[in-house]
């Protein structure tokens, strides 16, 4: 039954086979819908051959409830509900949180492209901040490819849209040329192109609301 | 609307006031709020209506209260008849009466004595139900899950054939710990459930362990656990602690469904009286043509037709009423058959 409902949507789960998969009791999971941890627009009401099911974007659904497993050990779930919550999400941080969470090294902050006015940064330049020091961490980039990195998601970032689906920023060679791409869902490229880094901005943005809190 | 200088609104008699940013609104016979409420403590007795969506930390109404919005606060307490077109957001939500609840109800924890219709989920840490009448729900989902058919109040509306079903009627039922009594569903699903008496499930998928009483109807079951599945105990189910049917708590029969959900007995009497009254007519005419068979045809067969739902159904009430409808119809077919004796001895002549 399973598997005839997962070929027919692949990109959809059941609830029941979720809460099978995850170990999630109904008590848990009613709990957290209550929260508002998982949003009411990811319910689908779908008829199945045994009736009525309720359906869920597969690969959100499964990260969200990984990432609700990992968090609610240490926080509330009224905590963890802000730091989901996609609207709380762009707010500044002052230089001392973003230094007591050691994303702002000098080296990383010498290669923002504009550097911050005094003491605070805004959540797109916060961001970029954090890719860089998560660039420098992996290593195998030169400054410039880092210094491009951070310049396209600075200038680009707002045009990737709503929040929702995970964005990727992915830094290419192909021979001497260096690129970088924004982008969405899946992308495959040529032969001769040689990924340097990929890094999966969405978990980027958890990161940093998990550490130093979504709320304003 | 600002905070500052949160006023108090008191309604007593008949009055109306405007929504609005309040420390604490009374309302004691009838009134009526236009716009969103917003309050520490809204207590009304009586008949209110709001137009708006109510917020308040503590709200309790007893008489008829209707809310046309979202209703939301810490501590909500409904008796008598509540409708509230909206959604309900709360800390504990407390019926009694017959409720009636447009969207879906999210509580940490819900308590009902009586009938209530929900038209989305129900969703709720702990669910404690206590049926009085027809009750509905779109879905039902939460930790523990406890429906009991309530104790109900004697009296004339308690008679059984004008009683409504006591039934709750729900498309699915999802929870960790699920006891159920009166309850129809397409699908149950739980970790630990128990089917007790007057449940007809399409199907109870279980985890953990699965009871099903000899008077509960349950077309499928499934085990969804990883391990090998526990057997299905059928036997009489008991009730959880603290809901052995003395402790029940008495409740009053209500229903939203009014008419629909009649029982099967006030149809039956109805479809009775109906039969009895073409007889009665029969009975008449035969009278007037041929008084001493009419007469004993008719009583015999008024007598049949009264008696005989009575007597199928076994309650000592209806078998007293079809022989009290009887007695008072004995002196109208006596005064006939007098009057069509008369007649004819007068045609006679």
């Amino acid at each position: 039954m399973t598997d005839a409902q997962s070929s027919q949507h692949p990109e959809l789960l059941s609830k029941k086979d979720l809460l099978r998969q995850t170990g999630v009791s109904y008590g848990q999971f009613y709990r957290w819908k209550r929260m508002g941890l998982i949003p009411e627009s990811w319910f689908l009401r779908r008829s199945t051959f045994t009736g009525q099911e309720t359906f869920l974007p597969r690969r959100e659904i499964l990260d969200r409830i990984s990432r609700i497993q990992a968090l609610k050990d240490d926080y509330s779930l009224e905590k963890i509900a802000e730091m989901l919550s996609p609207d709380v999400v762009r707010r500044g941080y002052s230089m001392e949180e973003l230094r007591s969470a050691r994303w702002a090294s000098s080296q990383a902050l010498a290669l923002l492209p504009a550097q911050p006015a005094e003491g605070a940064l805004g959540f797109l330049e916060t961001l970029a901040l954090v890719l860089i020091a998560r660039l420098l961490e992996e290593g195998g980039l030169s400054e410039h490819q880092v210094r491009l990195a951070a310049r396209t998601l600075l200038d680009r970032f707002d045009a990737l849209g709503e929040p929702g689906p995970d964005r990727y920023l992915t830094v290419l060679t192909c021979g001497e040329q260096t690129c970088v791409t924004l982008r969405t869902g899946k992308c495959l490229f040529d032969r001769d192109t040689r990924v340097v880094a990929e890094v999966n901005l969405n978990r980027l943005i958890d990161q940093i609301t998990t550490r130093l809190g979504g709320i304003i | 609307m600002t905070t500052e200088g949160k006023g108090s609104v008191n309604i007593s008699g008949a009055g109306s006031a405007t929504g609005g940013v309040y420390e604490k609104v009374t309302i004691s016979g009838a009134g009526k709020i236009t716009g969103d409420l917003d309050a520490e403590v809204i207590r009304i007795a009586g008949a209110a209506k709001i137009t708006g969506n109510v917020r308040a930390r503590e709200f309790s109404a007893a008489g008829s209260c209707r809310v046309e919005g979202n209703l939301e606060g810490a501590a909500l307490k409904c008796s008598g008849a509540a409708k509230v077109t909206g959604s309900v957001k709360a800390g504990e939500l407390d019926l009694a009466g017959a409720t009636r609840i447009g969207g879906g109800v999210d509580a940490e924890q819900f308590h009902c004595k009586g009938a209530f219709s929900i038209g989305a989920l129900l969703n709720a840490e702990r669910i404690e139900i206590a049926l009085g009448g027809q009750s509905a729900a779109g879905e039902i989902g939460g930790s523990r899950i406890t429906v009991v058919r309530g104790r109900t109040r004697g009296g004339l509306l308690d008679w059984q054939w004008v009683r409504q079903r006591v039934l709750l009627k729900a498309e699915c039922i999802e929870g960790d710990d699920i006891y159920l009594e009166a309850t129809e569903a397409k699908a149950v699903r739980g970790r630990r459930v128990q089917i007790g008496k007057g449940c007809r499930i399409q199907k109870v998928e279980y985890a953990e362990s699965l009871e099903i009483d000899p008077h509960a109807a349950v077309t499928e079951t499934a085990h969804t656990g990883t391990h090998s599945a526990p057997p299905v105990k059928h036997r009489t189910v008991e009730p959880p602690e603290g809901w052995a049917w003395s402790n029940r708590p008495k409740v009053w029969r209500a229903s939203w469904n009014r008419g629909k959900g009649a029982g099967p007995v006030s149809r039956a009497i109805l479809a009775g009286v109906g039969v009895l009254i073409a007889i009665l007519a029969v009975g008449l005419v035969l009278l007037t043509v041929l008084p001493a068979v009419g007469l004993i045809v008719a009583i015999v067969l008024g007598m049949v037709i009264a008696l005989v739902p009575a007597l199928l159904l076994g309650v000592p009430v209806l078998v007293a009423l079809a022989l009290l409808v009887r007695l008072i119809l004995l002196p109208f077919e006596l005064l006939a058959w007098l009057v069509g004796s008369a007649w004819r001895r007068l045609a006679g002549r």
